[in-house]
Order: C-alpha cells, then sequence, then structure tokens
C-alpha cells in the first residue's frame, strides 16, 4: 500500500508539471514579402485569416514603396525625374519624414536618395545583377546627380535641391513593414511574437518559458546559421544587421556588395556587418545601413547621433566594435 | 502487498514513463524537410541523403540533403543568396530561393537555440 501511495505521488506530481506545462507552443508561418521570405512567430493562439491579412497588407506595402511599377514611390520617382518639386503622398509623408530625419542625423550616411547610383550597381534587380562594377565615370555622374534626402524640404510638396533624383527605401522601408506588422498582430490581440523578414526582426512579448533568444549572424561564417553573439530581446525591440556577405559579386578578387557610400558611390569598405538593437524596427533598419557605412572609426559618434545605444559592427578585418550598453546585452561576443 | 497493488503500481508506471516522454522528450516529431514551390509543396525525411530537383519561374534549383542537414546546392538566381546561405541543420530553419519563389522549412528534431537570426 506504502508503494501505491508514493506511485500516487509521483503521478500527482507529473499531473501536476503537465499543467504547468505551457498548452501554447510557438506556430512559424512564412510568406514571400519584401523581395524577402518573411517569418511571423507566434506564441499565441493564431487569429483565424491573420496571415492572409499580413499578406495584403505586406503587398499593398511594397507596391507604395516600390521605386518602380505603379505606386506611390515609383510615380513620385517619374516626376522627379524632370523636376525638383512634386506633391508628397500621404501615403508616403510620415515614412518620408522618418527617413529625412535619419538621413540628417546620420550626416547623410543613410540618404534614400541615392536611388540612382543603387539602380547602377544593379543591387536592386534580380534582371541587371551584375558580375563586374560600373565605369567610373557612370558611378561620379550617378552621384553628382543625386541630391540628398537630408537637404529636401517637406510639406505639401517634397522639394529637393535637384532634378533627377530617385527615391529608394530599400534600407529602411523594411523597417517601416516590420513595425506595421507588429501594430497588426497587436491589434488582433497577439501580444507574443516575432516579424522576421530575411533576417531584419522585431518582437514582442516573450515565449512561454523564456525571452525570445536572437542570434547575431557571424559575418564570415560557413553558413548563415553560424552566430557570433546572442541577445535576449524585449518586448518590442528590434534587431537589424546589414552586411556584406548576402548581396554581392566578386571582381578580381575583390567583394562588391550592395551598401553604397553615398560619399563616394562605391560600396562601404569598413565594414563586414553592423547589428543595431532599437525599439523601432524602422530606424533600426536605417542605423544598421549608417552603421555599416560608418565603419569603426566613426560608428560611436553617429550612433549617438541617431540616438542608437545598442550596437555591434565587424570591422573589414574582422575585427568586433560594441557599444558598452550593447556588451552588456550580448552573450558569447568574443 | 497484494497482487492489484502490483498491477496498479504497473499501470502508474506505465503512466509515468508516458507523461515523461510527453513533457520533457522534445516530442518524437519526424525530421522533415518541407519543400514550397509555386507548383506546391512536399515533404521530404532528412534521414535519407538525397539531390531534389524543384522547378520555379526562373528554372530548376536544387536542394541537397545529407546527413540531416539541407541547403540549397544551386539555384538560377543570379544573386545567389540563397546558396550562400549554406546548410541549414535545426528544426525551424527556414531557406530560400525568393526570385525562384523556392522554399524550405525544416521540422522536428532538436530546435535551434535561437528564436531568429539577425543577419
Amino acid at each position: 500500500m506504502k508503494q501505491t501511495l508514493i506511485a500516487l505521488a509521483l503521478c500527482a506530481l507529473l499531473a501536476w508539471a503537465v499543467w504547468r506545462q505551457p498548452s501554447v507552443v510557438v506556430q512559424h508561418r512564412e510568406l514571400f514579402a519584401l523581395g524577402t521570405l518573411v517569418q511571423v512567430s507566434i506564441a499565441d493562439p493564431l487569429p483565424p485569416a491573420l496571415m492572409s491579412e499580413i499578406q495584403a497588407e505586406l503587398r499593398a506595402f511594397e507596391r507604395r514603396w516600390s521605386p518602380q511599377g505603379d505606386g506611390e514611390l515609383a510615380r513620385l520617382n517619374q516626376l522627379l525625374a524632370h523636376q525638383a518639386r512634386a506633391p508628397l503622398p500621404e501615403a508616403l509623408r510620415a515614412g518620408i519624414q522618418a527617413a529625412r530625419e535619419a538621413c540628417r542625423l546620420s550626416e547623410g550616411l543613410f540618404d534614400p536618395a541615392m536611388g540612382a547610383l543603387v539602380q547602377l550597381w544593379g543591387f536592386d534587380d534580380e534582371e541587371r545583377y551584375r558580375s563586374a562594377p560600373p565605369p567610373p565615370q557612370d558611378i561620379r555622374q550617378a552621384l553628382d546627380a543625386s541630391p540628398s534626402l537630408c537637404e529636401a524640404e517637406l510639406g505639401e510638396d517634397i522639394v529637393l535641391s535637384a532634378i533627377g533624383a530617385r527615391l529608394d527605401f530599400g534600407a529602411s522601408a523594411k523597417g517601416r513593414a516590420v513595425d506595421d506588422i507588429i501594430e497588426l498582430l497587436r491589434r488582433h490581440g497577439v501580444r507574443n511574437a516575432i516579424v522576421n523578414a530575411g533576417g531584419d526582426l522585431r518582437a514582442i512579448g516573450r515565449r512561454p518559458e523564456r525571452a525570445w533568444r536572437i542570434g547575431i549572424r557571424q559575418p564570415r561564417g560557413a553558413s548563415a546559421q553560424d552566430v557570433l553573439a546572442s541577445l535576449n530581446v524585449a518586448d518590442g525591440e528590434a534587431v537589424f544587421s546589414s552586411g556584406d556577405y548576402e548581396r554581392y559579386f566578386l571582381h578580381e578578387g575583390r567583394r562588391y556588395h550592395h551598401i553604397i557610400d553615398p560619399r563616394d558611390g562605391y560600396p562601404a569598405a569598413g565594414s563586414q556587418s553592423a547589428s543595431v538593437l532599437h525599439g523601432s524596427a524602422e530606424l533600426a533598419d536605417a542605423a544598421a545601413t549608417a552603421l555599416f557605412v560608418a565603419g569603426p572609426d566613426e560608428a560611436g559618434r553617429i550612433m549617438q547621433g541617431m540616438g542608437v545605444s545598442h550596437w555591434l559592427l565587424v570591422d573589414a578585418q574582422g575585427g568586433i566594435h560594441a557599444s558598452p550598453a550593447m556588451r552588456q546585452r550580448l552573450e558569447g561576443l568574443p | 502487498m497484494t497482487r492489484a497493488d502490483s498491477l496498479l503500481l504497473l499501470l502508474l508506471c506505465l503512466l509515468i514513463g508516458g507523461l515523461f516522454r510527453a513533457v520533457w522528450s522534445g516530442g518524437d516529431e519526424a525530421r522533415q524537410l518541407q519543400l514550397h514551390a509555386e507548383t506546391g509543396g512536399r515533404d521530404w525525411p532528412l534521414t535519407a541523403d538525397r539531390l531534389i530537383e524543384v522547378d520555379g519561374p526562373l528554372g530548376r534549383s536544387v536542394v541537397e540533403i545529407r546527413d540531416g542537414a539541407a541547403r540549397f546546392l544551386s539555384s538560377p538566381c543570379r544573386q545567389q543568396i540563397c546558396v550562400r546561405s549554406g546548410w541549414h541543420r535545426h528544426a525551424g530553419a527556414v531557406a530560400a530561393c525568393v526570385p525562384n519563389r523556392i522554399s524550405f522549412k525544416l521540422s522536428g528534431g532538436a530546435a535551434s537555440d535561437y528564436d531568429g537570426l539577425s543577419y
């Protein structure tokens, strides 16, 4: 009888453990959008039709913010090709204002008015992807013809300092889209989730048993799964990275990647990867680009100017630079 | 201890074993690669090495399964982002050739230590 009682007690203990186990598992859903694979991980019950609503919102977002096609930004670019002043579409106003602010705070290292250069390098289009850099005179010409968004006047109209600007928000729009999807999730009552747009992500809440844990890619790892360091993210935090390891081509032994330095029109030379932790995905996106372009010498000043306290930079030689606040958050950093 | 006690004890032990497995074993879901393309989706076991050819709008991509891991071996896209992403091993890992509209996700087995990767 004594043994039976012991066994019953063990059973009760296990039943309690089962009851204590979180009943909700993390569910993952993927969809193609924003030129990448977007993964939504949810640790709450999945609201019906949520993914189709996300897909519809991202499709509308893509159309609105694509520099080509027939959306608002494409039509604005068509006007700016021939005139320095054009009506500012209401759907783009907040995003362009935020981008101009980021441009100014980054001292022009993040500048979405460099679309002509991005187009020249061909990194924005599968069809025009290059295997050799453009001629230097073409780069010079595109650079000289690109007015900066930092100097733009934004009212009823957008007024740039010269004709011929091509706006391309490829370095901040993904962050804005992630912020939008996070808000959509919250409207649906989702409190615990990650929206990961091809390695740029923002989290809300936590897993049932612990905080969300994010790995930051080792830029020269053999696989995208190789992690340099990791951190636990708090509610609402975004982690965005820019690197030279995905979109690049090799020409005569040199790597030409897609992050163009607005100062000389060539791929920024001082970094392998740059990561930013911030409460706004839109700012984190722009700041990661600015940090990459800044390189190790200017990183601290530029990040301070942009109001970013958590950043990590791997320089061109593989050296690691991180803000003190980021070092405190990172685990496994060499 | 009576025979009934012994029987009860045996049943309880089996119940404990079952509960233990359900709670702490991490599940016994088969390790699979879930392949998605515009033409449809299909699951492949990760336990057998193989090459999978799948057609997309740009042409044929090849996914390789070897030693329980998977990668894009080749793809007709010019940027080659999917090929450069290398091997994927943990449950929940995803990879995609976006221009060719082909993706795969791994399921079952040990999950990654991370809920997301920033890259």
